[in-house]
């Protein structure tokens, strides 16, 4: 009854007392034990905290003052979370042994709300900083996906992705620093949310890059992912780059005025001209279906002068290595197996300063180009990625596989003189959102050719999250593509 | 250019690309023209 529940089934069926708090905590352990090991999802089985948990819910809600409708739900918690106690691994070897003696504040306020930590979920070590070349870059091996256990389940939020895509858990935190929330929410077929910069505190999370790193829910739909940031959202005086701000849905009438006026910046040749020859037709019905339930689209492209790879590879490279220049100057680092990823860890304490505040400078620049877009759309829509889960053992910096269309291929062709270039549309929304503190929402559109999930996104301006979750909520609405179970789950 | 003929995975081979790319990075940063006039950008608050 559990498996695939949304949040608020599940609130309502403990309120009812069809089940007891333990009952579904006690069943989602039983089910990260016995079926987590199949996707490599779980780090640390929560079991007794999760009980202790499950018990203080069931109080809570026996004497009627379980205000949040969290309150008995179980959940999942990337390893780069400190849970007090237990192990926080930061999927990586040499912190095998690493436990902090506090919660995360997501985490902390997840408990207040009556949450119940059932696992904390496998994750690509050191969230990919330094780069890495296969899927196995990570402590519980490579993250297999729900839907193909030869497939990836993305990075670096493997196990979140994995664990909520199998329904092993109804929600899970993520975190993203440049599309780890968005690619394991596209390739496991689960909505992501990757929150404003600042909108939830980091304390207690692993660092890869202070200016970059947030944390965000993933779960099975937009309105299950906005109770979540309802809890972990706000001030924290243990995080200096907290916001402050919290988040809160809009209300039902003014969600439904706010959708029907929304202007979606939209470009299309990323997905007409890029995407894979198995996700295309999935990621133009997903448009399709928003243009639907949104109708006023307008051109919106992002600035075709700015480096957005280099940008967010040289913030997030620097930064990292001046976080881990203890580990990567020691022999520890040879406890990691991705060869790529230690010779990056190496190679970015080099990175010049005059480079990484070159690229700062850049991001100034972007922001107030992002702006300036934002003056002409309210959103941006766009595919989540443009290919479904790749084959596990394929290194990841692989050469891609042909592009879907005629006009792609005609691209690769000898170059034409009289030919125009085909342009980039959004395909770089992904670093561009990072590196201007864009919110995000990653939801699934259908199924691919080859019957893996593909996904689209919506990026606004900073602090739009209750408008981007009033659309995906509207579109999942009308469209069951995020209520698809793997075929094995 | 002289193709690389060692291992992909190959550490030596690894660090040198590694190195590469970052100087291929700082090279597209840098053709990136940030007016003064946007200064400062910094977020630093004493």
């Amino acid at each position: 009854m559990i498996a695939f529940a949304s949040v608020a089934e599940l609130a309502g069926a403990l309120r009812a007392k069809t089940i007891s708090a333990v009952e579904l905590a006690t069943e989602t352990l039983d089910r990260l034990e016995s079926q987590g090991p199949r996707y490599n999802a779980v780090a640390s089985l929560m079991r007794t905290r999760a009980l202790r948990e499950a018990a203080s819910a069931d109080r809570a809600i026996a004497r009627g003052d379980a205000r949040s409708p969290l309150a008995g739900i179980p959940y999942g918690a990337k390893d780069l979370l400190a849970a007090r106690g237990a192990p926080t691994t930061w999927g990586a070897a040499p912190y095998r042994d690493q436990v902090f003696r506090y919660d995360a504040t997501a985490i902390a306020k997840l408990k207040r709300a009556g949450a119940v930590l059932a696992a904390k979920l496998a994750m690509v070590e050191l969230a990919g900083g330094g780069g890495y070349r296969y899927p196995s870059a990570s402590l519980q091996g490579p993250g297999r996906n729900p839907w193909n256990v030869d497939r990836w389940s993305g990075g670096s939020s493997s196990g979140s992705g994995a664990a909520v895509g199998a329904g092993l858990v109804p929600f899970a935190l993520g975190s993203e620093t440049s599309g780890s929330i968005g690619t394991p929410s596209a390739y496991c077929g689960v909505t992501g949310l990757r929150p404003t910069y600042g909108l939830v505190s980091r304390h207690g999370a692993m660092a890869l890059s202070w200016t970059l790193d947030k944390i965000g829910p993933m779960a099975r739909s937009a309105a299950d992912c906005a109770i979540v940031l309802e809890a972990i959202s706000g001030p924290d005086a243990k995080d200096p780059t907290a916001s402050g701000k919290r988040f809160t849905r809009l209300a039902a009438d003014a969600a439904r005025d706010a959708v029907a006026s929304l202007r979606i910046g939209y470009a299309g040749e990323e997905i007409e001209v890029t995407a894979s020859a198995e996700a295309r037709g999935a990621l133009i019905g997903g448009v399709e279906e928003m243009r639907r339930i949104a109708p006023r689209f307008v051109e919106a492209r992002l600035p075709e002068d700015l480096p957005y790879g280099p940008l967010v590879s040289t913030v997030y490279a620097a930064e990292g290595a001046t976080i881990f220049a203890e580990l990567i100057e020691s022999d520890r680092l040879d406890l990691m197996p991705d060869a790529k990823q230690k010779a990056g860890l190496r190679a970015a304490l080099e990175i010049r300063a005059r480079d990484y505040l070159a690229a700062m400078r850049a991001r100034t620049v972007l922001a107030a180009r992002m702006a300036e877009i934002f003056r002409t759309c309210d959103v941006i829509l766009t595919a989540g990625r443009t290919v479904t889960a790749t084959p596990i053992e394929r290194a990841l910096d692989a050469p891609s596989l042909p592009p879907a269309s005629s006009a792609a291929r005609d691209a690769a062709a000898p170059a034409d003189p009289a030919s125009a270039p085909t342009r980039p549309g959004n395909i770089a929304l992904i670093p561009a959102g990072n590196l201007a503190g864009l919110p995000a929402v990653f939801f699934p559109c259908g199924l691919g050719t080859d019957g893996l999930p593909v996904g689209l996104q919506v990026v606004g301006p900073p602090f739009s999250e209750p408008v981007l979750v009033a659309l995906v909520e509207a579109y999942q609405r009308e469209t069951e593509h995020h209520l698809r179970r793997p075929p094995s789950a | 250019m002289e193709q690389d003929t060692r291992d992909r995975d190959d550490p030596a081979r690894l660090a040198d690309e590694a190195r590469e790319g970052i100087e291929k990075q700082a090279a597209e940063i840098r053709k990136a023209t940030v007016p003064i006039e946007t200064e400062p950008p910094s977020v630093y608050r004493p």
